[in-house]
């Protein structure tokens, strides 16, 4: 059998694919910046690797991984020990010309556009953007929204520019006498951090020499004096908090290398910052050797001074590595791979082919899994909590479903099944990894409760399963069109369906019971009417009323299939639709511009659905099929 | 065979006996497909009209009726529906079930269900939701209900007791007369308005309006959706009080107080959320909330309470997600007021409900029995093409 040495050929290709070079790391004796990765920052009320926090920021302003083939650390710190240079650096994209055309920026092949042009624009228009930032989110157009979003996003780029501009060596002191007080040289550069240690000596020595402004002793002084207050502006910096609280147990929260220098830090904290500096000087003289020695003392700073559950550096370690392999981004190719196997497989060599192809998809899920279960031991949380990971979840169970279903069919039906759900999913959830840490923190309600951790991923698997049996509806629809008279394989198929929408209701239904006893546990109701509860309790009907209008007789397998696409609509109504009603306890998802997708998904569905039925329909009046609907029903098993 | 989901057996056996046959009628599956069919339409508009009318309002109107109105036309509530189905569901069992092994999942899947509607008319007859509110280093047991509103005249004469006579419910309509052997006077409601606020009046007072009603009038306003903010109003007219007769304008939780003599008594007249008694006392020790580090948001809620209950005296931390359950009351961590000069306050929600178990067992029983279906079921349906 030559099963084997396809499996193997098909293995060592995705294993190819893996092996792609990772973000170059810089050779020779150039700063080797990515080596950091696993800093920490204190962002958005979570404790994480500065890795993330630099995609984060790269994602929601060029929406790219990468920029000009360097890390978006790199980047990151190519900002702020560069600004001048970094403010310059193609970076927001901006696709609407109207967008454009508001803030007066001309049009870039490229579609990115610099910090500095940005800020012109802005600055132009500051009294309409804030006019714009006042009003409800929900009255806004794209557009406006748009607008809001770059005015924010500039403001946070501003910041982050500014965060070590107090490290940076700029300010030559010339006078001997202040030189002495700092223990430099006459004519050495030193940083805002240096002078401000003797900041009053240099006021009083200001004071001293105003009555002869002529002085060159008083010129260079109040030189100085002009730049070190032009720094001062940019003290309120506030997004780079890396480093650590002063260790006492109110004290939670992370300060910015200004804070500490304007605020005062404790003898630790001041020593980092001396390393930090010490380490942007050693990037500007592109030291390598220097660079990594000074940040690896900032890094032990930072270990040896975090308290409490803070993230340890092996899962800091893990967190960057999930960026960095990006196993999302790799499954979604496999799925794709498998399906273009599977396609050819219909032309040529079709067992082998078949077999090929689902054994990519076994290693598409295996990358998939492995990006969950890394998500669960960074997150110290269960697989589902936020709307990004329910996408990513009902993926993964689409996937293992069509894996499974090809195990026992063997027809490539499964890996059809498979690799549709898993890859749409994965689409879906790039959409939202894009706007923002698909890791934030939790309201207090969904933290850490059993009863929810459970609601939640039962009735995840159970929009998977609808998902699943769905997708076996659309393939029956189509199996029926294309090839009516293989009775034996729509026969199959159905019973899938009908299998898969058993699974389904079990799921969905212990799913929105369970949602309810958390409920019970949580604010004293079992059960009110609410839109997400609601929601399930749609799915749930939904999948009786196929079930029992089979058993009724009502609906026959053309009707019952036809069901199963619709029941998609119900899956879109309770994940999706609810959260734009805007109503009730527990809509968790973020959901601006969500509701178009949503429109023509359904209309889409429903169009397929009918209108696969009317041409099945009017094909078997006119006798082409000459099997009635009826007599079709399941043989019992 | 012909189907293989079928939990009910296709008969074509005619009998004699009519209860039979009505009991065939009933347990017609088609039932329940029309019956779940018509639910799933209510569900949907209900949760859509909640946009524009407010949860609350919403579920009286689609969910908890028996009748819901389109216009003029009258179209089965959620209520009748949901009865129809148990209805269906229970006659099925009776007639229309095949007491086989293959079936055991499907017959324990349903009676599963019908525990879970059984409960949930329990829970609609009995549960009582309300709230209550203690300011830091006070105590309290008296809890205001979300919902129901009552008329309370309060007999302050004695500055120790507080007599009160209550007036609630359906009592609370234009025209009732509301009498109690205890109170000297009696009262008849001229207007009530579920959600109203007060206006001064343009012209003086030309009748007897009395107190706060001789300067304000009442002013009914739609319903609000969020329920919370709906303030009831009246004005009802007094007799038999002497000197005090006329008519009296009473807002919800107002805080000037109507009062009036009578009989050598003094009275005080509220609209106000029902109020009852708990079995014990809670002493708020201290109210605590956590944000995440650098964000305003919520991380948690946390009351220290003293249980007072008789002799015993107790301390218990009620959070979120942990609430306190002590004989038949549940109360959770709610809400909390926070600044405007006043103690830290914590609100607490409490939920006597005695259905409260049939969701945990039904979800057992529905849970086993569909599992034993799928067991049975799904290596079947899940095999493969070419032997199928």
């Amino acid at each position: 059998m030559n099963t084997m040495k396809y499996r193997l050929a098909a293995i060592a290709l995705a294993g190819l694919a893996l092996a792609a070079p990772l973000p170059a790391s810089a050779a020779g004796a150039a700063p080797d910046v990515d080596a950091f990765a696993p800093l920490l920052v204190q962002h958005e009320g979570r404790v994480k690797p500065l890795d993330t926090f630099a995609r984060n920021y790269l994602l929601m302003t060029a929406q790219r991984k990468q920029l000009d083939g360097k890390s978006a650390l790199s980047w990151l710190m190519d900002l702020t020990i560069h600004p001048v240079d970094g403010a310059m650096r193609p970076l927001f994209k901006i696709r609407t010309q109207e967008v454009l055309d508001t803030l007066g920026l001309t049009k870039e092949e490229s579609g990115h556009y610099s910090l500095a042009a940005l800020v012109t624009g802005i600055r132009g228009r500051l009294e309409m953007l804030n006019a714009l930032y006042r009003t409800d989110p929900k009255e806004r157009t794209a557009i406006e929204a748009r607008l809001v979003d770059l005015y924010l996003s500039a403001q946070q780029i501003l910041d982050l520019q500014q965060s070590f501009t107090c490290l940076h060596r700029v300010l030559e002191v010339s006078d001997p006498d202040l030189a002495a007080a700092l223990g430099v040289a006459p004519g050495t550069r030193v940083s805002y951090r240096k002078l401000n240690t003797e900041r009053q000596r240099f006021a009083r020595m200001l004071e001293i020499t105003k009555d002869n402004p002529d002085s060159p002793r008083y010129k260079a002084l109040i030189g100085l004096a002009q730049q070190f207050y032009a720094l001062d502006q940019d003290k309120q910096a506030s997004l780079m908090t890396i480093v650590p609280p002063r260790g006492d147990a109110s004290d939670t929260k992370w300060r910015t290398p200004w804070e500490i220098v304007t605020e005062g830090g404790t003898d630790w904290q001041n020593a980092m910052l001396v390393d930090l500096e010490d380490a942007i000087a050693a990037y500007e003289a592109q030291d390598g050797a220097g660079f990594a020695t000074h940040m690896a003392a900032f890094q032990t700073g930072v270990r040896a001074h975090v308290t409490g559950a803070v993230m340890s550096e092996s899962v800091a370690s893990l967190e960057v590595t999930y960026n960095r392999v990006d196993f999302f981004k790799w499954s979604i190719i496999l799925y794709i791979l498998a399906f273009v196997l599977l396609a050819f497989s219909w032309l040529v060599w079709q067992k082998k082919l078949r077999i090929g192809a689902g054994t990519v998809l076994a290693i598409g899920v295996a990358a998939h899994l492995a990006g969950v279960v890394m998500r669960v031991i960074i997150m110290e949380r269960p697989p589902v909590s936020n709307l990004y990971e329910s996408v990513v979840f009902v993926g993964l169970i689409g996937a293992m479903a069509g894996l499974a279903i090809e195990w026992r069919r063997r027809d490539g039906i499964g890996i059809l099944i498979g690799v549709i759900s898993g890859a749409t999913m994965q689409f879906m959830g790039f959409s939202y990894a894009s706007e923002g840490d698909t890791m934030g923190m939790l309201v207090a309600v969904l933290d850490s409760n059993f009863w929810l951790a459970t609601h939640v991923l039962t009735i995840t698997i159970g929009y998977g399963a609808v998902v699943v049996a769905s997708v076996i509806g659309h393939i029956y629809l189509v199996q029926r069109v294309v090839r009516p008279d293989d009775k034996a394989k729509l026969r199959a198929t159905l019973k899938n369906g009908l299998g898969v929408s058993l699974v389904a209701l079990f799921f969905a239904v212990l799913g929105t019971i369970l949602g309810g006893i958390w409920a019970d546990q949580s604010w004293g109701r079992f059960w009110g009417w609410d839109p997400k509860e609601n929601g399930a309790l749609l799915i749930c009907l939904w999948l009786l009323i196929l079930l029992h209008g089979r058993i009724g007789g009502i609906l026959k397998d053309l009707g019952f299939a036809v069901g199963l696409v619709l029941a998609n609509l119900t899956v879109a109504a309770a994940w999706f639709g609810v959260n734009l009603l805007s109503v009730g306890l527990h809509s968790y998802g973020f959901t601006s511009g969500v509701a178009m997708g949503l429109l023509i998904f359904c209309i889409a569905e429903v169009a397929f659905g009918v209108g696969a039925y009317v041409v099945i329909k009017a094909r078997e009046r006119d006798g082409v099929d000459g099997s009635g609907d009826g007599s079709d029903k399941l043989a019992g098993a | 065979m012909t189907t293989t989901t079928a939990d009910i057996a296709p008969s074509s056996r005619r009998t004699a006996f009519s209860v039979r046959a009505f009991g065939r009628v009933i347990s017609d599956p088609k039932i329940f497909f029309w019956a779940t069919g018509w639910l799933l339409i209510l569900l949907v508009a209900g949760t859509v009209a909640q946009a524009s009318i407010g949860l609350f309002q919403a579920q009286q109107e689609y969910f908890s009726s028996w009748l819901t109105w389109i216009g003029p036309i009258p179209l089965p509530g959620g209520e009748l529906t949901m009865g129809i189905i148990v209805v269906n569901l229970f006659a099925a069992l009776i007639w229309r079930s095949l007491w086989r092994w293959r079936r055991a999942g499907i017959l324990i899947a349903h009676v599963g269900a019908l525990l879970l509607f059984v409960g949930g008319f329990v829970t609609a007859l009995s549960a009582t939701e309300g709230s209550l509110t203690i300011p830091e280093g006070t105590a309290s047991a008296s809890v205001r209900d979300y919902h129901a509103i009552e008329l309370a005249v309060v007999d302050t004469t004695n500055p120790d007791i507080d007599d009160v006579t209550a007036f609630g419910g359906g009592l609370l309509k234009d025209g009732a007369i509301l009498t109690d052997p205890a109170l000297p006077f009696r009262m008849e409601v001229e207007t009530f308005y579920r959600n109203s606020t007060a206006a001064r009046r343009m012209a003086p007072a030309t009748g007897d309006e009395k107190a706060f009603n001789s300067n304000w009038e009442l002013k009914g306003l739609s319903l609000d959706p969020e329920h919370e903010r709906n303030r009831a109003g009246m004005v009802v007219r007094l007799t038999g009080a002497g000197a005090q007769d006329g008519s009296y304008l009473l807002l919800q939780d107002m805080n000037v107080p109507q009062v009036l003599r009578a009989n050598g008594h003094r009275y005080q007249i509220e609209l106000r959320g029902r109020q009852y008694e708990l079995p014990f006392t809670l002493q708020l020790v201290d109210f605590e909330k956590k944000v995440h580090p650098g964000t305003g948001m919520a991380k948690a809620f946390k009351s220290t309470v003293n249980l007072i209950d008789g002799d015993v005296n107790r301390r218990v931390i009620i959070q979120m997600n942990e609430p306190l359950r002590h004989k038949g009351y549940t109360l959770y961590q709610s809400s909390y007021i926070q600044g405007g000069g006043g103690p830290e306050t914590t609100v607490l929600a409490v939920v006597k409900n005695e259905g409260r178990l049939f969701p945990y067992i039904s979800s057992i029983v529905i849970s086993i029995g569909l599992l034993l279906h799928l067991l049975l079921q799904v290596p079947k349906l899940i095999g493969r093409s070419r032997n199928a």
